[in-house]
């Protein structure tokens, strides 16, 4: 993926329509960099049925589970900012240009919307990452039990 | 990551509500100047009132006491019994947040299982003179709001709206003129699941905040 910034992320977005993964990719440090890792080795964790093998375990998935929890959570916070400034008004009653004002409108909603959107796909990965961990959870079970008294009379 | 994303995010909402205040101060309009309240003090709010106002509070509601404390502008049985820990309210004031120095106080609670919930002071419309629910509803009619709905709660004109009609996506914003140069706001977001709770929420919360200020008052 080519580097791009934020602000022609955002850009981009409120003219072409929003990318939830690229809207979440431009608030990441060094776009899929550093989180972008944990991000592979998670989609691989994701993937245990088809792919058979995973990159870290429990105790690593948690901890990523919790940056994209503390992602959430802010997420959530900064929809109230937005509310607040959609409040502000003009110092006065002039009557600003009608196209100024749409293209502040559209900003507002562009910025709603990206909000939502990077929002949805957050959530969807969080629940996506619990689903990992509990399958490991279980195969960390089931390893376990292969070595058991039970398993081996049973074979 | 988290530092990131609310650099993002937030320097954003600054930057519109920036953008949104200085378009007016773009050109030159005959007119006379009128004096604004101190900062975020509402004052005699009757001698304030825009004239031929369409939106007449009968006993206004002093909010001074909570500009510093907007997050005790909602009492926490009510915002425990609604799913939210009262006790992590997080305050913006003017002193620690730039959206808030421009719009106002305001204080957000993040649901327990679902939802976010944010209150706040449109204080800052005040000081710069379109304070008031006729204010608001100047912006809906400029075209900021595309869904504007109005209401009453507690005998307070109120009005549910938004950039667009999000109810059915689990989002609710309702404004309360409290006097007739300031509101407060309610705002209910993130209701994916059960997208009919949002606007109960906010109903709810403006009525409680409504209590609160004729507690104080």
């Amino acid at each position: 993926m080519s580097e791009e910034s934020w602000f022609d992320t955002v850009a981009r977005e409120a003219a072409e329509g929003t990318s939830a993964t690229d809207a979440v990719n431009a608030v990441m440090p060094g776009g899929l960099a550093a989180m972008g890792a944990a991000k592979a080795a998670a989609d691989t964790a994701v993937r245990l049925g088809a792919a058979g093998s995973w990159s870290f375990d429990k105790e690593e998935i948690e901890a990523v589970i919790a940056d994209w929890k503390q992602l959430e959570e802010q997420l959530r916070e900064d929809r109230g900012s937005f509310q607040q400034a959609a409040l502000v008004s003009p110092p006065s009653e002039d009557s600003p240009s009608q196209s100024f004002i749409r293209s502040l409108t559209d900003g507002l909603s562009a910025l709603r919307d990206s909000n939502t959107s990077m929002h949805k796909y957050v959530k969807d990965f969080i629940d996506k990452l619990e689903e990992a961990k509990s399958a490991i959870g279980q195969a960390d079970e089931a390893g376990a039990g292969a070595f058991n008294g039970a398993d081996i009379n049973e074979v | 990551m988290r530092s990131k994303a609310r650099f993002l995010l937030g320097r954003l909402a600054i930057l519109i509500s920036a953008s949104l205040v200085i378009v007016s101060c773009s050109s030159e309009t005959d007119g006379v100047p009128q004096a604004s309240s101190p900062a975020g003090v509402p004052g005699d709010s009757s001698s304030q009132a825009p004239q031929g106002s369409r939106y007449p509070v009968e006993s206004p509601l002093d909010v001074s006491p909570f500009l510093d404390d907007p997050c005790s502008l909602v009492s926490p049985g009510l915002l425990d019994s609604l799913g939210f820990s009262s006790g992590e309210g997080r305050e913006k004031t003017v002193d620690n947040d730039d959206v808030a120095a421009l719009a106002g106080p305001y204080c957000g609670w993040l649901g327990e299982d679902e939802g976010n919930l944010t209150v706040g002071i449109q204080s800052g419309n005040t000081q710069r003179g379109t304070g008031g629910l006729e204010g608001i509803r100047a912006l809906h009619e400029q075209g900021r709001f595309k869904f504007w709905e109005e209401a009453s709660i507690s005998g307070y004109p109120s009005a549910y709206y938004g950039l667009n009609d999000y109810r059915a996506q689990g989002d609710c914003s309702i404004v309360v003129g409290v006097a007739e140069d300031m509101t407060f706001s309610v705002s209910a977001d993130f209701y994916y699941d059960n997208p009919e709770n949002a606007c109960e929420i906010a109903q709810e919360v403006a009525g409680g905040v409504i209590q609160n200020l004729r507690g104080v008052n």
